[in-house]
């Protein structure tokens, strides 16, 4: 069960120990024992503001292909995201094209469109009229309309189709005396446009209640389409758009039922996953390999692949709760990975299935590279940074930066002190270290029997390592049970809960928002916390179709 | 396959065995008024070429007992960290003691808005982001008009830069020298005294960014006022292209000291895990330099590591970043990297210092500023602030003194002095803690 209250209570106490420098022990022990009555908030749904949603780079990419082929070379740079509040998704909200941004769009899309109109098979598809017969002007101009539908996610107006034809398809297909240039052009044209790089979803005012706003029907197609597949729509979306199909709840729900039933759906999971748990960061990832004789510079993106097999078996061809993804023993490795990992290596190259072992410390997403060498120093391991990612990313629980001017060392390993929790002991003992460190440490310090790259170890620096501790009071006595404490935390459905609402409606979860996304919270705990459901049920709430005014 | 290339910059180097040398080579035709003697700056001092701009960057600050020059004034004694800067102390002048004065409300993100900005570090969502453009920025704004690029941001680690249009607007660097190659002399760049280029394609391109802007204003009159702002920052740059392609069908500056640089590697791969910081940096800089000498732009930063990066240098225990909180003692690793960080600074200084230009090089009409966003990395201190002035921007600025400041003086007065000495008629800068209103008249001439 979701206790909204006690989760304000947790966020108050910690702005308050932010503010007075109290410590956090305090706080994390009062989010589960208290029991003082805290009035609940008024549940008065109220819209944020639209603002645009730059396409993200996985977005741009899927967007493209669909549009034009899956064959198509993909430019090799692109203006990176940007992440805001933890979800490049929410970053994509308020970030601009710098110009170099807009060089390399430009590139692109030049590239991409000379590629689809060189290849007879796309071309056709592109080109859906003979000039011969219709004449050149008239086919650039169905181009325009097609093509422009396609990419803008919305009908072109009468002008926009004749300038694209005019101004830019015509001229080129004179000026290099090719009608096929002109097609280039005009796609081009279309790829570059602020209404292919953006989506605009600024509503229309609600017939039904004066003064609000809703989505309209090609908007909302846009939003579910980028939603559930992380991409740009099909035309069967645009046509139930266009017929008037998604102006009723139940239309909408026939439409995201579609698409969840789709293979393409798993694209949309995949990338909430890397989202949520940064797990593009995997391509930045280094170790010393002289600590670390199994990195190598591919194993991020290695270790990216094995945590989404994970995730495409759980609740992309399966559905499962999501605290499997922590807990499961089932484990995709290739050669590399089991190898880390001290299992039996897949009888063939590339990823195979295995099952680790029952009386393994190792399980789930908490057992991967993914987690527990992403979440490390190059030369070591890091409690504190395991902590502090389990507290901000899985429990969304915010953890204050560290005082200015606090001296930040810790004692180098000795006689006296040789695994990190005891060098950490500082962290503990002086009271100005203890206010963020007591939040994290404890929950890093519980994968301790893992060293910085996710190998198994019983000792640090020859001696035993002590991975006990607990988990704002619930005790564990090593990293399977406090995975298993994560794994069933109600602040961790909660937490997966606003970050998915978030992405799908394009901006951070505020005030107004808040009690639709607990009662999503509280739908997904009684209902097995299945992914899937999630996404419908979002699809289903007011947020999803509705904006505040544009300000 | 031709043999080596010999260029004018490979016979010197053989001539003087890499040696700094300055010949004496016409002064640029463009900036020559029709008398053929060089144009007076409107102040009436020194000029002749445009005033040029560079930030050099490194993450997680400095040791500041191992910092300060030993002694002060002209050809400082170099302390244990600037070393390296030696062979350049009479081009480098090091300011030490001021203070950034703005809040510390976040570890290396609130220094690095206090530099950049004057201003404190906004945090809209829990994301770090600048109130206001990056000093680079502001500098590109009134001096970077005129050149096919207003601004160039590169890096030797990753696209992490701190250069901002304004708040979440971030120019991301190149850190892929062949990238920047490509981009700056791939097959669009004409040397001087070549045709320009004649491609039909050019006007084409052209017309569909002026229809794509029409797009963008058509969009702009529907949404917020953010989204107004972002579209603004992306109209700028689609007119930036614009002008780009336009001055590609124009013949190109006759610029004596402009020459296509020597293409770097395809890849630098890590090794051992490492990144080759120093290599990229060098191929990086050789770029910028010739970049600056064809006049593609006149404003770069050079954001060598970003603020909490973690990069294993050579010979280092441990990333940077860890180091400089988790070694105990004299931190000699980290001492260490700070030597290997400031002879990739000397090595900016010199890529730019043996491009001759008119009667002397590249470096004497600009000003390049290496900083980072804090001082004491264990600390996160904002005090003692580290700050290296290399080139004298056309004599504006002093040249190799070390000016020791005292009482707590504001890090946002040298910034005022190097914007004004950039020509930018600014009153102040920053505000707040950081705000600024007079120079520091130590280091101006």
């Amino acid at each position: 069960m979701i206790d909204p209250a006690r989760r304000g209570h947790r966020r108050a106490c910690l702005l308050a120990a932010l503010t007075a420098g109290l410590a956090l022990a305090a706080c994390a022990g009062a989010t589960r024992d208290s029991q003082e009555p805290i009035p609940e908030p008024e549940a008065v749904f109220e819209p944020a503001p639209p603002s645009l949603v730059r396409l993200t780079r996985a977005q741009f990419e899927a967007s493209v292909k669909a549009l034009l082929g899956d064959s198509l070379v993909l430019p090799s740079s692109l203006e990176p995201d940007t992440a805001q509040g933890g979800l490049l998704a929410l970053g994509a909200t308020v970030t601009t094209i710098s110009p170099q941004g807009v060089e390399l769009f430009e590139k692109a899309a030049m590239s991409l469109a000379a590629q689809a109109v060189a290849d007879a098979e796309l071309r056709s598809k592109l080109v859906p009229c003979d000039p011969a017969k219709v004449g050149e002007a008239a086919c650039l101009r169905t181009v325009a309309e097609s093509f422009g539908r396609r990419a803008w996610r919305r009908p072109l107006s009468s002008d926009e189709a004749e300038r694209l034809a005019t101004v830019i398809g015509a001229p080129a297909a004179e000026a290099l005396d090719s009608f096929d240039a002109g097609v280039t052009y005009v796609v081009a044209a279309i790829l570059q446009s602020p209404e292919f790089l953006y989506r605009v979803e600024l509503g229309q005012p609600d017939p039904q209640a004066p003064g609000e706003r809703l989505l309209t029907p090609y908007e909302l197609a846009s939003r579910l389409s980028f939603f559930l597949w992380n991409q740009t729509p099909d035309d069967a979306l645009l046509d139930a758009a266009e017929a008037g199909e998604l102006d009723t709840p139940a239309g909408l729900m026939t439409q995201a039922r579609r698409l969840l039933d789709s293979p393409r759906v798993g694209q949309a999971i995949r990338g909430f996953f890397i989202d949520w748990l940064e797990l593009y960061e995997l391509d930045h990832m280094t170790k010393d390999p002289k600590i670390y004789r199994h990195y190598t510079s591919d194993l991020g993106p290695m270790a990216r692949e094995e945590t989404l097999r994970l995730v495409d078996e759980l609740f992309v061809d399966g559905d499962a709760n999501l605290g499997e993804f922590f807990t499961t023993r089932t484990a995709w490795v290739n050669r590399r990975l089991a190898a880390i990992y001290d299992i039996p290596a897949p009888v063939d190259d590339g990823f195979g299935r295995t099952e680790l072992a029952v009386a393994s410390q190792r399980r789930g997403y908490f057992g991967q590279v993914s987690f527990l060498g992403l979440h490390a120093h190059e030369v070591t391991s890091s409690p504190t940074l395991r902590g502090a990612f389990i507290r901000e990313y899985l429990l969304c629980e915010p953890v204050p930066p560290p005082p200015s001017n606090l001296n930040t060392a810790i004692p180098e390993a000795s006689t006296e002190a040789r695994t990190l929790r005891e060098r950490l002991s500082v962290h503990m003992e002086n009271p100005d270290c203890a206010v963020c460190h007591g939040f994290t440490d404890p929950l890093g310090l519980g994968f301790e029997n893992f060293d910085g790259i996710g190998r198994f170890r019983v000792t640090d620096h020859e001696a035993i390592i002590d991975a006990t501790g607990d988990l704002d009071g619930a005790p564990f006595e090593d990293a399977l049970q406090l995975g298993e404490l994560v794994a069933q935390s109600p602040e961790l459905g909660h937490c997966v809960v606003s970050k998915l609402y978030a992405s799908a409606v394009g901006h951070a979860v505020e005030a107004g928002q808040e009690a639709e996304v607990d009662a999503l919270a509280t739908a997904f705990e009684q209902d097995g916390r299945r992914i899937r459901a999630l996404m419908e049920a979002i699809v289903a709430s007011e947020g999803f179709r509705r904006v505040g005014g544009i300000q | 396959m031709t043999g080596p290339r010999i260029t004018r910059r490979t016979l010197l180097k053989g001539i003087f065995g890499g040696a700094v040398v300055s010949l004496a080579l016409p002064p640029l035709e463009i900036f020559m008024n029709s008398h053929g003697t060089a144009y007076a700056d409107e102040g009436g001092g020194f000029s002749g070429f445009p005033r040029r701009f560079g930030l050099f960057w490194w993450g997680n600050g400095v040791l500041p007992d191992r910092w300060a020059p030993l002694t002060t004034g002209a050809e400082w004694e170099p302390s244990v960290l600037l070393e390296p800067l030696r062979p350049w102390r009479d081009r480098v002048t090091v300011v030490t003691g001021t203070a950034l004065g703005v809040t510390n409300s976040r570890p290396h993100g609130a220094g690095a808005a206090g530099l950049l900005t004057g201003r404190e570090l906004i945090e809209p969502y829990g994301a770090n982001t600048f109130a206001s453009a990056s000093l680079d920025q502001v500098i590109a704004q009134a001096i970077g008009d005129s050149t096919p690029y207003p601004s160039l941001e590169v890096g030797a680690l990753s696209d992490d830069s701190l250069s901002y249009n304004g708040p979440n607007s971030r120019n991301p660097a190149e850190s892929d020298p062949i990238a920047l190659y490509q981009r700056l002399f791939g097959p669009t760049f004409t040397l001087p005294g070549e045709d320009p280029i004649i491609d039909p394609t050019l006007a084409l391109r052209r017309s569909i960014l002026d229809a794509v802007s029409d797009d963008l204003k058509r969009l702009q009159s529907r949404v917020g006022a953010a989204d107004k702002t972002r579209l603004d920052q992306h109209f700028d740059g689609l007119r930036s292209l614009e002008k780009r392609l336009a001055k590609l069908e124009q013949a190109p500056p006759v610029l004596a000291a402009c020459e296509r640089p020597e293409q770097p590697l395809d890849a630098y791969p890590d090794i051992e895990g490492r990144p080759q910081l120093a290599a990229k940096n060098r191929a990086t800089c050789d770029i910028v330099a010739m970049a600056l000498a064809c006049d593609l732009t006149r404003v770069f930063s050079n954001w060598f590591t970003e603020p909490v990066s973690n990069p294993l240098f050579p010979g280092a225990p441990a990333g940077h970043h860890q180091l400089t909180h988790d070694e105990p003692g004299e931190q000699l690793a980290v001492q260490a990297i700070l030597v290997q960080i400031m002879e990739s600074f000397a090595y900016q200084v010199e890529s730019l210092a043996r491009i001759e230009e008119g009667d002397g090089t590249l470096l004497d009409s600009m000003a390049v500023l290496g900083t980072s966003e804090i001082s004491l990395g264990k600390t996160h201190a904002l005090d003692d602030f580290p700050l290296l002035i290399a080139g004298s921007a056309g004599g504006r600025l002093r040249e190799g003194i070390h000016h020791a400041s005292t009482g707590g003086e504001k890090t946002g007065k040298v910034t005022l002095s190097l914007l004004r000495a950039m020509g930018v008629e600014a009153a102040s800068w920053g505000d707040e803690g950081g705000y600024a209103d007079s120079g520091m008249s130590a280091i101006e001439v």
